[in-house]
């Protein structure tokens, strides 16, 4: 299905800035009403025969351009329960991209080109969100040191201590990427701002490219639980940190699943094929964080790199000389 | 509409203000260069001296340390040095003992000194003898005012009443305005690094550190300097390091982030004092020492005014 303008039938998209629908032909604001049927393989808007991945959600139809919203892959267990809209226009994200790439000394010439930001678009990442409540035991001998002079010698004095600790630590609304993006790029992205969360709605939907989730909650909560240790295992340290050298007999952590929720967050996906290579860089939709790896032009390493050591030396010799001339 | 830029227009930008820093400093140096030293060069007098005993002889090697070829490379190096310094410049090398030169001296002049002051009466007086003096020869009126230049006598001899062997640097005319103790003192040492070693060696070396101090902007060259190099690949490297950075974004969030609002909540919180012990070192200390030595302005037995000082070693 597609949503279409109920005053001249053009097809209307989610707009980031005002948060309404928005017709791109007449310019009016929700006045969108759902067309089409359910299929997958045909466009809702014009008929053409289209071809979408098992794990598409919403995507654009090839022949008409019309943002396309595809209802069974959005029902039962693969409905979310939440959705964080869109916030950052394409417009800020490629200027977001373009601040922090022109740091990038060696990056390509056209790696911030106009042409090359016609690959950037909006994608719903599927997200599981966790709730876990954890106990942790710890068990442990800790020593204390002291250091003074007297004389012609150094004293060293170390106390050493029993370490008890039991902590009681809740976790809310953890977030793993449930998709094929890259899950260290997704964890870089964050924090999602979980207080703009909205109940799923398929219009949030339309104008960007929607995915549903690869593999059921139970299939990423291990990595979960690999951060949520990290954190506990931070904070345990925050108890014992007067303590110069710490020794764990004990040291057990017990996790406790409360639930987890199936969510969609935004994110803008820049695509950019250098060498053979695809480079991809992310933005937050919601915040404008943004993520990624540049590529580096052998050209411009070598060219730049002589160049600024050729100044340097230019830059040293003639300071020699001055010194020299001066003193 | 902001235009794109290119790859010239990328490279301009993002060196646009290093390379007005580069201009501006070499406009800066070849300005000075040519103000200080090319002028300064161009205004150079040739001496006026035409009395010299051993003309334009300056390398006296009565003690065959130096080979010929040697020699003549002194020779020219310092021929290079004079109009620069606008002072003479000689060297004399002996291998032999001065005690019966300090007994016609002090016959001739009245004037006895001790054993370590022996070359330096040795070279007021093959100054004043050999007539040298950038400017004209020396004018024995007790006065500092003429006979420009350096004179440099090393004695390899170990002469048996100090024990050791004795070097003298003899300044008169302006080069006496121009060297303080310390001044000699430094010079000397540049000498002593390699007399022992390599003579030759340590003869340019002196002459070429007695050029620096006394010539001023018009000994000024320009010089390819390895350090430069060196310094500039380093700076290079860290440019580059710094720049080949591919990755974008930092983690940002901590392991406080999704913590409930009541977490963490220790509910058993314990430190229980086991023993202590008390372990000792004994720390070592060290101790060294240092010494130096210089001279100072006199008037030699036959009437010139000299400053100077020496090493012994």
């Amino acid at each position: 299905m597609n949503f279409q303008c109920k005053n001249c039938g053009g097809n209307m998209v989610f707009e980031p800035k005002s948060g309404k629908m928005f017709c791109q032909y007449c310019k009016s604001f929700d006045s969108e009403t759902k067309t089409g049927d359910r299929s997958v393989t045909v466009c809702a808007s014009c008929g053409g025969e289209i071809s979408i991945d098992t794990n598409v959600s919403s995507s654009q139809c090839p022949y008409c351009g019309n943002f396309l919203v595809f209802d069974e892959r959005l029902e039962d267990n693969l409905e979310p329960k939440e959705i964080l809209p869109f916030s950052i226009t394409k417009e800020m994200a490629e200027e977001t991209l373009k601040q922090v790439f022109k740091k990038r000394t060696f990056a390509p010439v056209g790696f911030f080109s106009k042409e090359s930001f016609k690959n950037l678009k909006g994608d719903y990442v599927p997200f599981f969100l966790y709730d876990y409540n954890t106990v942790t035991e710890f068990d442990g001998t800790g020593t204390k040191s002291r250091s003074w002079i007297s004389g012609n010698k150094e004293y060293t004095e170390t106390s050493y201590y029993h370490l008890i600790r039991k902590m009681r630590a809740g976790f809310s609304k953890v977030p793993a990427d449930a998709s094929y993006f890259d899950d260290q790029k997704m964890d870089t992205l964050e924090p999602f701002p979980y207080d703009r969360l909205k109940q799923f709605d398929p219009k949030y939907m339309s104008g960007f490219y929607g995915y549903i989730f690869d593999a059921p909650a139970s299939s990423y909560e291990p990595r979960v639980k690999g951060r949520i240790s990290g954190a506990v295992s931070r904070l345990l340290s925050e108890s014992y940190a007067e303590f110069n050298g710490v020794r764990a007999d004990v040291n057990e952590t017990d996790f406790g699943l409360a639930k987890s929720e199936y969510v969609l967050m935004p994110v803008w996906e820049y695509e950019y094929q250098y060498k053979d290579r695809t480079y991809l860089c992310y933005v937050n939709g919601v915040t404008g964080k943004a993520v990624g790896e540049v590529p580096v032009s052998k050209k411009k390493v070598v060219g730049y790199s002589l160049f600024f050591g050729t100044v340097v030396w230019l830059l040293i010799q003639a300071g020699m000389l001055i010194l020299e001339v001066l003193a | 509409m902001k235009r794109e830029r290119g790859a010239f227009g990328q490279f301009i930008h993002h060196f646009r203000f290093l390379l007005i820093i580069a201009i501006l400093v070499v406009a800066a140096a070849g300005y000075l260069y040519k103000v200080k030293v090319v002028d300064a060069t161009a205004n150079l007098k040739e001496s006026g001296n035409t009395e010299r005993v051993y003309g334009d002889k300056r390398v006296f090697d009565f003690g065959n340390r130096l080979t010929d070829s040697e020699e003549n490379k002194l020779e020219d190096l310092i021929h290079s040095q004079e109009k620069i310094t606008q002072s003479d410049i000689v060297i004399v090398l002996l291998n032999e003992s001065l005690a019966d030169f300090a007994d016609k001296y002090a016959e001739k002049y009245g004037y006895r000194v001790s054993t370590e002051q022996w070359v330096m009466l040795y070279a007021d007086e093959f100054w004043e003898v050999n007539r040298f003096g950038y400017d004209k020869p020396q004018v024995l009126d007790g006065n500092s005012d003429s006979g420009d230049g350096v004179c440099l006598v090393d004695n390899d001899f170990r002469e048996p009443s100090s024990g050791k062997k004795h070097t003298w640097m003899c300044t008169t005319g302006k080069v006496y305005h121009a060297f303080s103790t310390a001044d000699i003192n430094s010079a000397l040492d540049v000498f002593y690094e390699n007399v022992d070693d390599d003579i030759y060696e340590a003869c340019k070396d002196f002459v070429n550190a007695y050029s620096r101090h006394m010539a001023g902007p018009s000994g000024v060259k320009i010089r390819f300097s390895l350090i430069a190099v060196v310094i500039a690949a380093g700076v290079m490297f860290i440019y580059m390091g710094i720049n080949l950075s591919t990755k974008v974004g930092k983690q940002t969030v901590t392991e406080r982030t999704y913590l409930t609002e009541d977490s963490p909540e220790f509910y058993v919180n314990e430190n229980i004092f086991l023993r202590k012990s008390v372990t000792s070192r004994t720390i070592e200390t060290d101790s060294g020492s240092r010494s130096g030595g210089g001279g100072g302005g006199h008037i030699s037995g036959g009437g010139g005014f000299h400053g100077g000082g020496g090493h012994s070693r």
